[in-house]
């Protein structure tokens, strides 16, 4: 009875310690599968005093400055990203400041498919600038993008910003010369927001659908691939002190 | 199930000894389980249920109160007559003789069907009652709220006063029928808030209505997304204040509408 | 090595066993696939995933078949122009082929149970991982753990995981290994389709698991066109095709099972002498056959309209996605009584066997099964109370769903009467019973709440809707397929399972989920919504509490995975009638041989007449079948030889 029950005894550790491995195995490999879509960059705004920050992102109409080593279908991907090779998923902002941000936007427009946002909201004075000069509003076909950002539900202290990034030209011509990859000239949009107590984690998304290039753009093919994965069109914002 | 109930042979198991009265033992103890069953939910419940904040939430939180109360006596049922049964029966090793061989007389297949049956159609009256009075007529005075889910954001039209809502909060009138029309851009949405007892999907291509409700109580209550829309589902939420007129009137005109 | 007829070349033993078996499937399998991806993406440019997604797991499963011989038959006779011989029949049955007859195109329906039965572990296992990582996510709000597509997809996992490993867990070990001998028959009515639906489950599970390497779906386990039309990332295809093959799986072994039953009954066992876990499993598989056809056809749809550009879903160009919930849910919910309802009749054989008594009314439990089978198929709209569809018919279908309350109350009718007053010996099956009645009591009741409109308005797309289906599902399902197991497993595997890890493992299990999902009811009462990686801040504790109840459930999966490994290892062996049961299963040697029965049995009464003076043979005397050893129990078994 005696070995029966140590036996027993010593089954449930290893069962258990093997079933952790198990575990850990599992999330290992999960978490190293690149094609679910998941990049780490952290983009942190400059801090430009006590009390404001700067955040530098840029819109490109494809991944190859940020996304460079992605696969032959991302890479074609509209991207946000810093502008410098480190992808946006991941914004990081001081508490309890004023944060501008400047967006370089490289891409063509697309329709809106809810004039929704065709309106600046949440911003500090209601306006963006778009080029240096203000606006709240432009047409339903003038974005080429939207830059949103949203609280997580029952926030304490919820930030709404939405901003419509007006596109480039169809034809423009494409001086700009980023790693070797050509670009029109960008429209330059900034704005500002407040943030509160740090700790807390916003969501930002674009909501000016273009995702899908291979079918055509109706619902619900637009708002896939690029809108849907983090590094590419969405991502998050942590306030955190640093 | 006692001894009037027994078809059939009764075998090897006929007991000389005077057997206790199961049955009238296990009713006992199910009745008087039952009746603190019931006293213990009805006093529990407004604290486990969330505040109803319109009249359509009450009559659900009602309803959830009454089946549950009717609940109690069934779910006892098998829990006392299947704890009694372990307990009073129970042998230790391997048994050395069969139970009484008991089946169901016609009578009391017949009595537990009509019983089953009678609770059935008090459950389907109840319901068909609530569903009727849901769809009473507009008032004259109704709000109507166009709601529009977008992968992963709620966006709130407000026609009658020409204002779209501009951030993740929106306020509604105390005691004010309201309706909320639904729509969506791209995927299924699925448009609730608990508290006002309204849920509907948010279907691309379709408008959907909830039916007509009246905010009773004032307070801050969310609307979630019940319906999985992919990466930000859980992301997809609405913060939503019921206020007095006067408040409602000037939080029209800050969100840049007309009264 | 064995030899059939002169013709074939005798050759060397290992590549004997290896071709052909599952090892040469996969490896076939494996170079169709390539084949068949490299032509279609060529074909298509590269510029269509989706199809040649599609290209390479039609090649895998094509090719697998081929090499696992499953199509040998079909060519011998069709080239050959002869019959097997018994000789050949045997060989296919695994005679004299050891271990390896588990790993080949065997088919015996032992050894394709035995298959099912280890398949449904591995589901299980996976699936509860899956679970236990959903559980991490949800103890605190944010979605700290995983990003919110990846829990989408883990999400996702585990629905079908389970769903699947419980639509067969039941009919498929048990249905195939104990329920032919069960009605006297010496194997199924198409031994070759009985291997065939288990390879075909097999091969459904590769291609579900690339799912992780094809970005995942993020649809969760229902699929919901236009969500499942929406993705760039071909993950979505992988989950389809799993379904359509997984369900014509289900599809052939519900023809065997049926005609099985039908046709094959041994003399003297007519329809009221059929243990109760086969009219279960019966009507379940033909509830299935009703069933699985809208699923597959909705897959094939949702393939259709990614690869091909159809538009049955897209409402911009005409398509709606009401008709993708009907469909959908026209099989999803006669599926829950696929699931249902073979564990609720293991529930009451074991009862039976465990109180030494007779059913407390076999015909009125088997007219509760048959309304529950026929009601479950025109209840399905009670999913879509809140679409926007069906609304004229909310009321209608709101009275057949509180219908089926009224079959399901006499489930319990007789379960609790089959105790009542019985000689209960608790073992480890018994108390798997009692978890039954105890959870699917909580289940049932909850079910009531979601039938009728006024509650599933508040409740709809929430945790509370989560809870209940756990509670029915796992509850009552699940708690029943353990008690199979642990009745089942001395005669299958001829070893008797530890009973204190037995208890071990219903304490945890039972504790854990009481636990897990009494707080996830609470939550969903308070509005919580499903499918949250990020748990709002208001529902942070019930889920805590949630997860750390789990932990208990992951303990106890352990335990039974520890109990059957040092079973399989260094367990008692088990006697031919380890229970004293009375079904024809228990009258044959342990382990069971090839044929079954040397003669077939005559049956002469009901396996449930216990307390009943055994039937008079011709000799007069009343066999014991098999070696009851040393009990003084006199057992009476169903047939007299």
């Amino acid at each position: 009875m005696k070995q029966h029950s140590s036996g027993i005894i010593i089954g449930l550790v290893v069962s258990i310690i093997l079933g952790f491995g198990i575990l850990a195995g599992i999330w290992l490999s999960l978490s190293s599968i690149r094609s679910l879509g998941s990049y780490s960059g952290v983009v942190q705004a400059t801090r430009t005093g006590p009390n404001s920050a700067t955040l530098e992102l840029a819109t490109f109409p494809d991944g190859h400055v940020c996304h460079a080593d992605a696969g032959a279908l991302q890479v074609g991907w509209v991207t946000y990203c810093s502008g410098t090779n480190v992808q946006a998923n991941k914004l990081e902002v001081p508490p309890n400041s004023v944060i501008t941000v400047v967006i370089k936007q490289y891409d063509s427009s697309t329709t809106l498919v809810n004039d929704y946002f065709r309106q600046v909201r949440g911003t500090i004075g209601g306006v963006a600038l778009l080029n240096n000069k203000p606006y709240s509003e432009v047409s339903a076909d003038a974005p080429s993008h939207t830059f949103t950002l949203q609280s997580s539900p029952n926030s304490p202290y919820p930030i709404f910003v939405s901003v419509p990034l007006v596109g480039t030209a169809n034809n423009a011509p494409t001086p700009v010369n980023i790693n070797g990859n050509m670009y029109p000239v960008p429209n330059v949009i900034s704005f500002q927001f407040r943030t509160g107590p740090a700790g807390i984690t916003y969501v930002w998304h674009c909501y000016d659908p273009c995702g899908d290039t291979v079918y055509a753009r109706k619902p619900p093919f637009g708002f896939s691939g690029p809108m849907w994965t983090l590094g590419y069109m969405s991502g998050t914002m942590a306030v955190t002190n640093y | 199930m006692s001894e009037a109930n027994i078809e059939g042979n009764a075998g090897g198991a006929s007991p000389a000894r005077q057997e206790p009265h199961h049955l009238r033992r296990a009713v006992i103890i199910w009745v008087v389980l039952s009746v603190i069953g019931i006293a213990l939910w009805l006093a529990v419940a407004p604290f486990i249920l969330p505040r109803a904040a319109s009249d359509l939430s009450s009559t659900d939180d009602f309803t959830f109160v009454v089946l549950t109360t009717l609940a109690v006596p069934v779910g006892m049922f098998v829990y006392v007559f299947l704890g009694y049964s372990l307990f009073a029966f129970r042998v230790k090793e391997r048994p050395t003789e069969d139970g009484v061989p008991l089946l169901p007389r016609p009578s009391l297949q017949i009595g537990w069907l009509g019983i089953t049956g009678g609770l059935c159609l008090f459950l389907l009256i109840w319901g068909f009652a609530a569903i009727y009075l849901e769809t009473a007529a507009a008032a004259s005075n109704t709000l109507v709220v166009q709601v529009t889910g977008q992968q992963w954001l709620w966006t709130f039209n407000y026609p009658q006063y020409g204002l779209s809502s501009q951030s993740q909060a929106i306020e509604l009138p105390v005691n004010r029928p309201v309706q909320f029309v639904v729509t969506s851009e791209d995927v299924l949405h699925g448009f609730a808030i608990r508290a006002l007892g309204v849920r509907i999907d948010a279907n691309p291509g379709e408008v959907t209505t909830t039916p007509i409700i009246t905010p009773t109580q004032m307070g801050n209550y969310t609307v979630y997304c019940v319906e999985l829309c992919g990466l930000y589902h859980s992301y997809m939420w609405q913060a939503v204040n019921v206020v007095d007129n006067a408040s409602f009137n000037s939080w029209i005109l800050s969100q840049g509408g007309h009264l | 090595m064995t030899m059939t007829e002169a013709r074939e070349v005798k050759r060397p033993g290992l590549f004997n066993a290896l071709v052909p078996s599952v090892v040469s499937g996969i490896v076939l399998g494996v170079i169709g696939a390539a084949v068949a991806g490299y032509i279609v993406n060529a074909a298509t440019q590269g510029g269509n995933l989706d199809a040649t997604v599609a290209a390479v797991y039609t090649g895998w499963l094509l090719f697998f078949f081929v090499g696992i011989g499953a199509f040998d038959g079909i060519v011998q006779w069709g080239f050959a122009r002869r019959e097997l011989t018994s000789a050949e029949e045997l060989e296919l049955a695994g005679k004299g082929q050891g271990i390896w007859r588990y790993f080949r195109f065997t088919t015996d329906h032992k050894v394709v149970g035995i298959q099912y039965l280890a398949t449904v572990f591995v589901l299980f296992f996976v699936g509860a991982i899956a679970a236990f990582m959903i559980r991490l996510e949800q103890s605190t709000p944010g979605a700290i753990y995983f990003t919110p597509s990846t829990y989408n997809t883990i999400v996702g996992m585990h629905g079908i995981l389970m769903i699947a490993a419980a639509i067969i867990m039941v009919s498929g070990p048990f249905g195939n290994f104990v329920v032919p001998i069960m009605i006297g028959a010496r194997d199924m009515a198409f031994p070759r389709l009985n291997a065939l639906s288990y390879w075909l489950l097999f091969a459904a599970l590769p291609i579900f698991l690339s799912t992780l390497a094809l970005g995942g779906f993020q649809t969760g386990w229902t699929g919901y066109a236009p969500l499942a039309v929406q993705g760039l990332t071909p993950g979505m295809d992988a989950y389809c095709f799993t379904i359509i093959v997984f369900g014509i799986s289900i599809t052939i072994a519900a023809m065997n099972i049926i005609t099985t039953v039908m046709v094959m009954r041994t003399k003297g066992m007519t329809w009221g002498r059929l243990p109760i876990t086969v009219w279960g499993v019966t009507l379940s598989v033909l509830l299935g056959l009703t069933a699985f056809p809208t699923f597959i056809a909705s897959q094939i749809m949702v393939l259709m309209d990614r690869i091909f550009q159809t538009s049955f879903f897209a409402a911009s160009y005409g398509g709606s996605n009401w008709v993708y919930e009907h469909l959908f849910w026209f099989m999803g919910h006669p599926e829950v009584y696929v699931i249902l309802l073979p564990a609720m009749a293991v529930a009451a054989e074991v009862s039976a066997v465990f109180s030494r008594k007779p059913l407390f009314g076999y015909r009125l439990l088997l007219g509760g099964f048959i309304g529950i089978t026929v009601l479950s198929v025109i209840v399905w709209a009670h999913h879509l109370y809140l679409s926007g569809s069906v609304n004229a018919l909310d009321g209608p279908f709101m009275l057949d769903t509180e219908l089926i309350s009224i079959p399901t109350g006499i489930i319990f009718l007789v379960l609790v009467g089959t105790l009542w007053r019985g000689r209960i010996w608790v073992t480890v099956p018994m108390l798997f019973v009692v978890g039954v009645l105890v959870n699917f009591v909580i289940g049932g009741i909850t079910g009531i709440y979601l039938a009728d409109i006024p509650t599933n308005e508040i409740f709809h797309g929430g945790m509370f809707v989560v809870a209940h289906f756990h509670f029915t599902l796992v509850g009552a399902s699940v708690f029943g397929f353990f008690a199979g197991i642990y009745y089942w497993f001395p005669k299958m595997l001829g070893r008797r399972l530890d009973t204190m890890l037995g208890q071990l493992h219903f304490w945890l299990f039972e504790i854990g989920f009481l636990g897990t999902f009494l707080s996830l009811f609470y939550a969903g009462l308070l509005g919580e919504a499903r499918w949250a990686a990020n748990i709002p801040p208001p529902f942070a504790v019930p889920n805590t509490i949630a997860s750390l109840f789990a932990i208990l459930i992951a303990a106890s999966v352990f335990t039974f995975i520890w109990n059957v490994i040092i079973t399989l290892v260094r367990g008692e062996r088990a006697v031919a009638n380890e229970w004293g049961a009375k079904t024809l299963e228990w009258t044959v040697p342990t382990p069971v041989p090839l044929e079954n029965f040397e003669h077939l049995p005559e049956v002469k009464s009901s396996p449930y007449d216990y307390g009943s003076p055994p039937v008079p043979a011709g000799d007069g005397v009343p066999a014991t079948g098999g070696g009851v050893a040393g009990a003084p129990l006199q057992a009476h078994p169903q047939v007299e030889s």
